[in-house]
């Protein structure tokens, strides 16, 4: 069981992260709170070593993703997610709602995949890995999940 | 701006509260705790109470398993039943049947006949004895003979009282005996079951060439018979020879008492003379076992074979030995006899 410490370092170091990855899954404040509570649980329980912080920052990456599919799984939630049902809308800028929205009315395969490369940064042979999908896949996920945002959002995109 | 840069400042717009945060620490916090309570517990029951528990468990299996056998399974106490049909029944500390063997093919025939496993033995005698297999064998002097050996002479005494107080014994007019337990092993390597072997041995003091072959192909009755004969031949050995001469005498009965045979001997000698030699054996013997023996029986005896058959038998010489020392002397008197 990893210590007090380290796990409280990982709440620090993680939260921002699995939160938007909740966004791209979840519906409302409550099952966050519950996907928070599997991810963070998982982590001080598991007992095998990151070989560095790129590792264990793609373990929480999957283990975030499968814990808010389980949740949705075992729930039968609605995977469609509105900013205003997060209850969070108003610490967000209008210009970031609207972009968000974008991203959230894209089917979900597509949201994972757009927020790891857009904002996590990672390549498409990296999410592949992440997530346990063909390179091919991802990038396609991308370039369809893209186009989609650029009709949304108006052709500077 | 880009629209990379649209949707990175998007997410990062996206953050998580400080409330999430620390509800999340303090749930973390609890389960720490309830993790650390589990491990405790799996710790205290894993290893060690669970490893002895199943230990304990293993042993008390074992303990119950090899006590039951122990109980239950072993052989302490045979009981040998002998018409002609040799079976016998070996019995455990609770006095059941854990066996019930065949030591001829007339006993075989009644073991497939009749169940015993299992049986307390004098259900298992009664049951034997009253099959009808049984009945061809158990003719009027046919003799029904039950051996006991056990390991321990209490028990062998409950055995022989037990089995005088079945009714097939008393019907049909059975004996018991007793036997030593290390006969049983002996017993069985000869192929004779052990109320057999035991009269075996008893012939053999008289008759050294009766082999274990031989007993196995006569009826309990004959090798009573012929022990009964030998012991008779001892007992009219003053008055006249005329039993052992008919039977036994031919072989080697002579023999026998050369060597000697035992100590109770004696004894029976003393009886037989009673018998025959009448008050005047007996006031020999109660007064001095020297001359005055002779003399008395020099005295009946002679008179004896005055009238009897052999000659030599009265001579003084065989009886001047038996009263100097038994057992010899008697040799020689029934040499005398024989001759």
């Amino acid at each position: 069981m990893r210590s007090e410490f380290e796990v409280n370092r990982a709440v620090e170091q993680y939260s921002d992260m699995i939160r938007r990855i909740c966004l791209c899954h979840l519906k409302n404040a409550a099952d966050t709170e519950d996907v928070f509570q599997t991810v963070f649980l998982k982590y001080m329980l598991y007992e095998g070593d990151f070989e560095d912080a790129g590792h264990e920052k793609a373990w929480m990456i999957r283990v975030a993703v499968n814990a808010c599919k389980d949740y949705l799984k075992s729930l039968f939630r609605r995977p469609t997610v509105s900013l205003d049902e997060l209850g969070e809308a108003a610490a967000i800028p209008p210009e970031q709602h609207e972009v968000l929205d974008a991203v959230l009315a894209l089917p979900e395969k597509y949201r994972d995949v757009i927020y790891l490369h857009y904002y996590e940064g990672y390549s498409a042979a990296e999410i592949g890995r992440i997530l346990k999908k063909k390179e091919n896949t991802v990038y396609s996920l991308l370039s369809r999940g893209r186009a989609m945002l650029k009709e949304t959002l108006g052709g500077d995109l | 701006m880009r629209s990379s840069d649209r949707i990175h400042d998007a997410f990062g717009s996206v953050k998580a509260g400080e409330e999430l945060k620390s509800l999340t620490k303090e749930y973390l916090k609890t389960a720490r705790q309830r993790e650390n309570r589990r491990r405790r517990r799996a710790d205290a029951g894993k290893p060690v109470f669970r490893r002895a528990f199943a230990g304990l468990c293993v042993m008390l299996v074992l303990a119950l398993g090899s006590g039951g056998y122990f109980l239950l399974g072993i052989p302490v106490s045979y009981v040998s039943i002998d018409v002609n049909p040799s079976i016998e029944l070996a019995l455990n500390r609770l006095d059941r049947v854990i066996a019930a063997e065949a030591y001829n093919a007339d006993g075989t025939e009644i073991l497939d006949a009749v169940s015993l496993g299992g049986m307390h033995y004098t259900e298992a005698i009664d049951r034997l004895v009253e099959s009808q297999a049984m009945q061809p064998y158990l003719s009027e002097n046919a003799g029904l003979i039950f051996t006991v050996a056990s390991d321990s002479g209490q028990r062998e005494n409950a055995l022989l009282t037990g089995i005088e107080s079945t009714s097939g014994c008393r019907e049909h007019g059975g004996l018991g005996y007793g036997a030593d337990i290390s006969a049983v092993q002996e017993a069985h390597e000869s192929g004779l079951s052990l109320g057999k072997y035991a009269a075996w041995q008893i012939l053999l003091q008289y008759d050294s060439s009766i082999t274990t072959e031989d007993c196995h192909n006569m009826t309990m009755s004959e090798i009573h018979g012929l022990i009964e004969e030998h012991e008779h031949g001892e007992h009219d050995g003053s008055s006249g020879h005329n039993g052992s001469m008919e039977h036994g005498g031919s072989s080697g009965y002579g023999d026998n008492t050369e060597q000697g045979v035992n100590g109770s001997y004696g004894g029976d000698i003393e009886q037989g003379v009673d018998d025959s030699c009448a008050s005047d054996m007996k006031q020999g013997v109660d007064s001095s076992y020297g001359g005055d023996i002779e003399q008395s029986v020099d005295d009946s005896c002679v008179s004896d074979t005055e009238q009897g058959m052999d000659g030599s038998y009265g001579t003084d010489t065989g009886y001047d030995g038996y009263g100097e020392h038994g057992n010899g002397g008697h040799g020689t008197g029934h040499g005398h006899s024989h001759e």
